[in-house]
């Protein structure tokens, strides 16, 4: 069974489409990044596989309909759909203990291990903690129950370097195993990239373009090319072009790496170019460089 | 076989939470946040011992003058101070109960909570029904036991005004037969009830305009009846809506309580006097269609309530 399987996912806004005619699987054991600009509709998708808010088309989430089942679809996913919305009034104690008490896979000695790393007083209010600090709570809270599914949207926003660094560590040795799945947008790509085993570009409310983490070293390559070369470089369709110390620099997709060399050096490019080129230029070169 | 002997680490647990569970969870976390709900009756009923502390030493004077004037004419003011202090409490439970209602589904989306809450397996029928128990079921209750202690004070401190007293005659026996407690009790509990099922569509639609409303849900929940009842006044020169409204909201005693003429011979006399007396009458009550309808009308706006709720987003 597909943890998230999805066809034809249409939202409206008014007159915009912030979700159009998505089709999207995700199978089991996968750590997914959404990657997109603003108003790309990653939250609207986010959203709706929560159960959140209502959509057009077919969408399944661990074999349930989020709509109508987003109850009992919460015994098995855990997330942060948006910053800051633990309540003000709420106690650190309180909050856990309410989730312990409504949510069948938490588990209280992880958050315990979690919070001790952290400054948290558990008798203090939310309202008195630092906005750093919420998210730790929040993050903490979500990490502590056992779910099937984790959904993040933005998680690490307002977190200082080092807890960053700490949270994504332990999402990959303490949370992660084969059977979870989770689920993260963020605009910091480079500190998500070594994290995910598929990357998914969102644009205009369409996934414009997925590979499996694996694979990107195999299918983009960075040519600087030769002065001679360019005109041989651009030949091959590359999907984004720039200049650099004199240079110019092609990003290329599905080209064989053996014919790269012979016109210039290459290396691997990093997700945030490769991200740039697909979504910062969809209207022309992509359309070029598709096979 | 147990689950020790198939070598597993991990126990087997049931992945769910009983609805019970989740609801007295939800209801708890009502009361952590909306604080007003016991602090509210308590201030006012450390206002309303005073008032009765003092009412206490008048009580020898009344048990003196009816030993002057007759059984039944200075029973009024013996039974006053408990009457009051019930009526203000229940006042108090009213407006805490409105106030609450109007305000729990909308500050919920205003301060985007709602989203944390709904991050968790609890489905919107028991967070909603949680939230309507608090005018139905924690506010009655607590008015009746803070009630209760009071009129025990008011029992307690008038006991020692009259046993103190210098006046003539006036004994503590004559003040405990003046008071049929029970009897008291008894009415102040149906009283609670039945004021609390009357109200019930009126916290029903303030709990729909709250989960409602996209801002100033207050408003909202009192202009819309009141431009109705000035439409029918002006243009119809009816009071049609305005009659039921103000049944609904001031009418709660004249349907759960019948007023019937007695009569007593007081102090051996042959002349019987006749007076009134208002006795709690249930099946009044439960044979009122208005009772039964305004039932349904809560019913729907909470069904209602349970389906916006789901569709609601932070504001």
């Amino acid at each position: 069974m597909h943890c998230i399987e999805a066809r034809g996912l249409t939202k409206k806004f008014g007159n915009t489409l912030a979700l159009n005619n998505v089709d999207l699987t995700v199978a089991p054991g996968r750590i997914v990044g959404l990657i997109g600009p603003n108003g790309a509709g990653k939250t609207t998708l986010l959203k709706a596989i929560l159960g959140l808010t209502s959509f057009d088309g077919e969408l399944t989430v661990l074999g349930r309909n989020p709509r109508t089942e987003r109850d009992v679809l919460m015994r098995d996913v855990s997330f942060i759909a948006d910053v800051s919305v633990l309540p003000t009034w709420l106690r650190v104690s309180q909050a856990i203990d309410y989730v312990e008490g409504v949510h069948p896979r938490f588990n209280r000695a992880t958050i315990d291990a979690f919070l001790a790393k952290t400054s948290i007083k558990r008798t203090a209010k939310i309202g008195e903690l630092s906005k750093g600090m919420v998210t730790q709570l929040h993050l903490a809270l979500v990490m502590s129950i056992e779910a099937k599914l984790m959904v993040l949207d933005e998680p690490t926003l307002g977190l200082d370097v080092i807890y960053r660094k700490q949270f994504y560590e332990s999402l990959l040795n303490d949370y992660y195993d084969q059977e979870r799945t989770i689920l993260i947008t963020t605009h910091q790509i480079d500190e998500v990239q070594h994290v995910l085993t598929d990357v998914m570009f969102v644009d205009g409310g369409r996934v414009v373009f997925s590979y499996e983490a694996d694979e990107f070293e195999s299918r983009f390559f960075e040519l600087s090319a030769m002065p001679s070369a360019v005109n041989a470089a651009r030949a091959l369709r590359p999907i984004y072009e720039r200049t650099s110390f004199g240079r110019s620099v092609f990003l290329f997709r599905d080209v064989d790496a053996e014919t790269l060399v012979a016109l210039g050096e290459i290396r691997t490019p990093s997700v945030e170019d490769v991200f740039l080129a697909v979504v910062g230029n969809q209207g022309d070169n992509i359309q070029g460089a598709q096979p | 076989m147990s689950q020790l002997e198939t070598g597993t680490s991990v126990a087997r647990i049931d992945h769910r939470i009983s609805l019970l569970r989740c609801f007295v969870w939800s209801l708890r976390k009502e009361l952590w946040e909306h604080r007003s709900i016991y602090w509210v009756p308590l201030v006012v009923a450390a206002f309303v011992v005073v008032g009765l502390l003092v009412a206490a030493f008048d009580v020898p004077a009344s048990l003196r003058g009816q030993r002057v004037w007759g059984d039944l004419t200075t029973r009024a003011p013996i039974h006053l101070p408990y009457s009051v202090s019930s009526m203000i409490l229940m006042a108090t439970m009213i407006l805490v109960g409105g106030f609450y209602c109007v305000e729990t589904l909308y500050a919920e989306r205003r301060d985007r909570s709602i989203v944390f809450w709904k991050s968790l397996p609890v489905s919107d029928a028991v967070m909603v029904v949680a939230k309507f128990f608090v005018p139905m079921v924690v506010l009655p209750a607590l008015t009746f036991l803070i009630a209760l202690c009071a009129h025990m004070f008011m029992l307690g401190a008038s006991a020692t005004t009259v046993s103190m007293s210098a006046m003539e005659g006036v004994s503590v026996s004559q003040l405990w037969a003046q008071l049929p407690l029970t009897e008291m009790l008894v009415a102040l509990l149906y009283f609670i009830v039945a004021t609390t099922l009357w109200y019930a569509p009126v916290f029903a639609w303030l709990m729909f305009i709250s989960v409602w409303a996209k801002r100033g849900a207050f408003v909202w929940a009192v202009v819309p009846p009141i431009a109705v009842i000035a439409l029918e006044r002006i243009a119809f020169k009816a009071s049609f809506f305005s009659d039921l409204i103000t049944s609904r909201l001031n009418g709660a005693a004249a349907a759960s309580f019948s007023a019937r003429a007695a009569q007593k011979f007081p102090n051996g006399s042959t002349e019987p006097f006749f007076y009134i007396e208002t006795v709690p009458d249930p099946a009044k009550l439960l044979s009122s269609g208005e009772f039964w309808i305004g039932l349904l009308i809560a019913a729907a706006l909470l069904i209602a309530t349970i389906r916006m709720r789901r569709l609601r987003d932070p504001i």
